[in-house]
């Protein structure tokens, strides 16, 4: 268009629309005169002006961050949490209520898209936070996880129901005392963070929440590292300032609360926490904070430069002592402040201390206690205070002297693992496994439910907050214990807590040296179970004692070969072997030890050790382990395990699951069992009804998980069993038998692709090594069409058959898939010949269906019997 | 980044003298700092609130140029730079959101229908962007004076100084404006 026209046109538009709309069409009338172009241009130019109301008016901003705003995952799954209502938005991203599949509520914060650009940036920022994943204190927010699903990054942490510090301030000054106890409780987090090396760096009121309780909880802890480094590197002299100010007021956007180290851009330690924390107690009093200013750079000259008012100038008669404190928190030079949150935590106290104790002379003071107070008036304020004293002294009597088992009644207790604070990785062992006999020896007890080792096995290597595992276990009491190491003397401590507050009931150190490491730990036993209240029978401290053994060599080597056994990788499991061995060849009476081995040769069996070598091996370990010791339900178990594994004797079975979960109804692996027999019956309504009692018990036992899925599978139900599986490989993504399942559920789908997938991370995690895996593979890959790769697989299998032992059972599942009958028939018979273990499937398993009503494989079905 | 504020107050002086070329060199140094802060104020902000683009700019300015160097012929092609810039970063953004949409790997599951309502505003905001291209050929500068006050923020007498025309001008060229963009969309 040119210019002039472009002129013309607006001319007339704008004097028309300057004009009431009916005086227009007579002033276009002139104005286009024998120009119908252009006229119907301006007309339709006016009418669109009309309609266009507040289009554009506007800024395209606002629709950006309405944009934004609508940008919820709400409804949505990330990685292992269904997304529940936004929470809120801070400046690092959304915050959402969430569900785990565990159905625990959780509060999951989804970092903002632009936090996490630099992909090296977010590695390293998920390393370095494994160390808050470690944090573990009651007034700090537990994070469950931190990590990545479908580019979406988050954070899940314990869902706080409670209002945040700035809510709070918001609505007025909160009274000096609740002020220093949020104080204190802020300074009690900060502590337990730096003991682990982790510096919050953003403490800040919108970081601290309030529970209904008086519970105050720090959230974010060492998140704002994710913020400071970016860009870090290039931060330097004049600009420093100014590029931090970008970077913080980007992400941290909490200037106000910024150290002096901060705002300069210079290295930063667990101090900047101290000042902070300064700020914080400052704004709580005063109800402003100490350095405002009309813009960032404005406020961080004042952090850098001024001292902030006075206390005592903005708000009539605060302690001198509390100014003291906040004056030492807010030293510019580091040096000056508080050496550590401890020091300032110590100071704090003492200063509640003080200020209650000015509470009770002034309540006394006013009850005018005082005036009937005996005794002469001089140094009456002295009596007055010991007056004072007296009561809290009585006070504190009648609490200690109260039998602390006056608490409710303690039925169900969590052994949580013994921390091992020796300092050496190779006594892991001897942690774990104190522990795991713990477990054992309390839950033989009658009435007394204790948790099973996968349940707890979750918190090793976290401090946790008894209250919080009570109720994430739901039990009454939990038992915390730490080993640590001085000379060549083991000392070993027991905390007995509360589930319902966390209060302490008990606590006990116990000197040992490794030899009589046994006697210690059964009488570790002994005195948790009278701890809880129990009365032990003579009978049942038999039990106790029974399974074990006098030998603290033995003891320590069945420590050992258990740790090695529960690996499960070859190797290991022949390493552990050895050490059972070595233990039993000690003491022939220890009972446990026998099923520890039992367990053992079954795994290896697994692991690809030719049936012959090791059956035999581990039904005579299971069976001494009955003879000495006919009351131990876990050695029925192994009995039952291997009635269906190598004997294919569905009635001995049978018998050895009912025996074992009479003594121990509580034994989840008998029940998952149990549900395996009936599973192979073609029972499966019983086997999924039987395997879920199971997992009531140990509802995070993968392989217990695992193996329902199979059932699921053998029912006829993919779709069910691929939800179960899917559902342990969520929770374990190495767990190779759930993989290998969901392949033969995703082919019963027709889904190859996913079959095929699984199989193969399946493969490459046992490194190719084992046999079933492959045959999997192999079958999966035959089913898709893909025949040349299946054959590739079954030729290995079979030239590996030349050298080692190879499930004759997996062979037969590839030649099945790839139609040749005889092949698979005659596999099948070998299999059958040399007891590999799987072929207690062959009736269940749909992998097989094709060959139902063939009377060769009816044959075979039968004489194995299930 | 490191950007000394001696450089981006030439590259305005060179700008402002006619060298296109200061520019290209202005755009990137511009559109860093202010993607940050716009990120920055777009997440700080809920719903139903006012997001300040010329207090964004002013502080992307005093980043980038510094207090000390307050001129405002200076400050006013600032403006117009940012202007543009702020215009490709929400034109981007809502770009995406709608491709998005469309490749169907990021479905919308809101439950009170704001799926819908967000992918149409998205579809508008890049609709705009291509009606704006379309009357920068016509009308050059109705087509600036929408940038500037509806990407950049600001207001008639902001613009008047960018532009370096009238206030009474501004509001002119921006009713055309809004009236022959509002015909195109709604044709389109």
């Amino acid at each position: 268009m040119k210019a002039e026209r472009l002129q013309q046109i607006d001319g007339i538009f704008q004097t028309a629309i300057e004009l009431p709309p009916e005086r227009r069409r007579e002033f276009l009338d002139t104005a286009c005169a024998n120009d119908p172009d252009l006229r119907s241009e301006v007309e339709s130019l006016i009418s669109s002006f009309e309609l266009s109301g507040d289009f554009i008016e506007g800024s395209a901003a606002d629709v950006a961050a309405s944009l934004l705003a609508s940008e919820t995952l709400r409804g949505k799954q990330v990685a292992q949490f269904q997304i529940g209502n936004p929470l809120g938005r801070g400046g690092m991203g959304e915050v959402y209520a969430a569900t785990d599949r565990m159905g625990r509520q959780v509060a999951l914060k989804v970092l903002a898209p632009w936090l996490v650009q630099d992909r090296q940036h977010v590695t390293r920022f998920l390393q370095e936070a494994r160390a808050v994943l470690a944090l573990n204190h009651p007034n700090i927010v537990t994070v469950y996880d931190i990590g990545e699903a479908d580019g979406v990054y988050y954070i899940a942490s314990e869902l706080i129901e409670g209002e945040t510090l700035r809510a709070v301030l918001s609505r007025g000054r909160p009274a000096l005392a609740q002020s220093v106890d949020i104080a204190i409780q802020v300074s009690t987090a900060l502590v337990a963070a730096h003991d682990k090396g982790v510096v919050h760096r953003d403490i800040k009121p919108e970081n601290v929440m309030l529970r209904g309780d008086g519970y105050v909880k720090v959230l974010d802890f060492g998140i704002a590292k994710l913020t400071e480094q970016f860009g870090g590197a290039e931060r330097s002299g004049a600009t420093a300032a100014a590029s931090l100010e970008t970077v913080a007021g980007l992400i941290v956007g909490t200037t106000p609360y910024m150290s002096p180290e901060q705002a300069r851009g210079t290295p930063v330690d667990a101090r900047t926490d101290v000042w902070s924390c300064g700020v914080l107690l400052y704004e709580m009093i005063a109800s402003q904070i100490p350095f405002t200013g009309d813009s960032t750079t404005d406020v961080l000259a004042r952090i850098l430069e001024r001292e902030p008012a006075p206390l005592a100038s903005l708000v009539e008669g605060t302690p001198e002592e509390l100014q003291r404190i906040v004056t030492r928190a807010l030293k510019k030079d580091p040096g000056e402040r508080y050496p550590t949150m401890a020091d300032m935590l110590a100071d704090l106290k003492a200063l509640r201390q003080d200020l209650e104790f000015g509470e009770k002379i002034r309540r006394i003071q006013s009850t005018g206690e005082l005036a009937r107070a005996p005794g002469p008036r001089l140094g009456g304020r002295k009596i007055v205070v010991s007056i004072a004293g007296i009561g809290v002294l009585a006070l504190a009597v009648a609490y200690f002297a109260t039998p602390w088992f006056r608490s409710p009644n303690i039925q169900s207790v969590a052994i949580l693992p013994f921390v091992n604070a020796t300092g050496d990785p190779e006594l892991e062992y001897l942690s774990d496994g104190v522990t795991e006999s713990l477990i054992n020896a309390l839950g033989q007890l009658p009435d007394m439910s204790v948790k099973a080792r996968s349940m707890v096995f979750r918190y090793k290597g976290k401090e946790v907050d008894p209250q919080e595992v009570a109720s994430a276990l739901s039990v009454d009491a939990v038992v915390n214990g730490r080993v640590e190491r001085r000379g060549d003397r083991l000392m070993l401590s027991l905390d007995l807590a509360k589930g319902e507050d966390g209060d302490h009931l008990w606590g006990e150190r116990y000197d040992s040296t490794m030899t009589d490491l046994v006697a210690v730990q059964s009488g570790m036993a002994r005195d948790i179970a009278e701890r809880l209240h129990t009365r032990l029978s003579g009978a049942d401290e038999q039990r106790i004692a029974q399974s074990y053994t006098a030998s603290g060599e033995a003891y320590q080597l069945y420590l050992r070969g258990r740790y090695h056994v529960q690996k499960v990788v070859l190797p290991e499991v022949q390493t552990g072997i050895q050490y059972l061995e070595q233990a039993t060849a000690l003491d022939p009476n220890y009972a446990l030890a026998y099923v520890g081995l039992a367990d053992a040769y079954r795994t290896a069996s697994a692991a690809d050790l030719t049936p012959s070598q090791v059956v035999p091996k581990a039904e005579a370990a299971a069976e001494r382990a009955v003879q000495i010791d006919p009351d131990l339900s876990m050695a029925h178990t192994q009995l039952g395990i291997l009635a269906i594994w190598y004997n294919f004797d569905p009635h001995a079975a049978e018998r050895h699951f009912t025996r074992a979960l009479e003594l121990d109804p509580d034994n989840a692996e008998a029940h998952i069992f149990f549900a395996h027999l009936r599973s192979n019956q073609g029972r499966h309504d019983e086997a999924i009804r039987e395997a879920e009692r199971g997992l009531e018990l140990e509802p995070f036992n993968s392989r217990f998980n695992a193996l329902t899925g199979q059932f699921l599978v053998h029912a006829g139900r993919p779709d069910d069993a691929i939800a179960r599986l899917q559902s342990t490989i969520d929770l374990d993504p190495n767990h190779v038998l759930a993989r290998l399942f969901i392949a033969t559920a995703y082919v019963e789908q027709r889904r190859y692709a996913d079959a095929i997938a699984a199989a193969q991370v399946a493969v490459d995690r046992t490194r190719r090594r084992l046999t079933h895996p492959l045959g999997v593979l192999g079958y999966a890959l035959a089913k898709s069409g893909n025949v040349a790769q299946a054959r590739a697989v079954v030729d290995e299998l079979v030239t590996a058959s030349r050298s080692r032992y190879v499930s004759p059972y997996s062979v037969a599942l590839v030649f099945n898939a790839l139609g040749e009958r005889d092949e698979t028939l005659a596999w099948l018979e070998r299999g059958f010949e040399v007891d590999d273990h799987k072929m207690n499937l062959l009736k269940v398993d749909p992998k097989w269906k094709n060959l139902h009503g063939d009377p060769r494989f009816e044959d075979l079905v039968k004489r194995i019997g299930f | 980044m490191t950007v000394s504020p001696p450089l981006v107050t030439g590259l305005l002086q060179k700008w402002r003298d006619g060298d296109e070329a200061a520019l290209g060199q202005l755009l990137p140094l511009v559109q860093d700092t202010l993607h940050r802060l716009a990120h920055r104020y777009v997440n700080r902000e809920r719903r139903g609130h006012t997001l300040q683009t010329t207090a964004l700019v002013n502080e992307a300015f005093l980043r980038l140029v510094g207090q000390q160097n307050v001129d405002w012929e200076n400050r006013a092609h600032f403006f117009a730079v940012s202007a543009q810039v702020m215009r490709h970063i929400l034109v981007d953004y809502a770009r995406q959101r709608a491709s998005g949409k469309r490749g169907g790997e990021y479905r919308h599951v809101t439950l009170d229908g704001d799926a819908t309502v967000s992918d149409e505003r998205s579809a508008e905001l890049v609709a705009l962007d291509d009606a704006l291209e379309a009357l920068a050929k016509v009308n050059p500068r109705g087509s600036k004076v929408v940038e500037l006050r509806y990407f950049g923020g600001m207001n008639n007498k902001e613009a008047a100084e960018v532009l370096r025309i009238s206030e009474t001008t501004v509001e002119r060229d921006w009713r055309l404006a809004k009236a022959w963009l509002y015909r195109e969309l709604q044709a389109g």
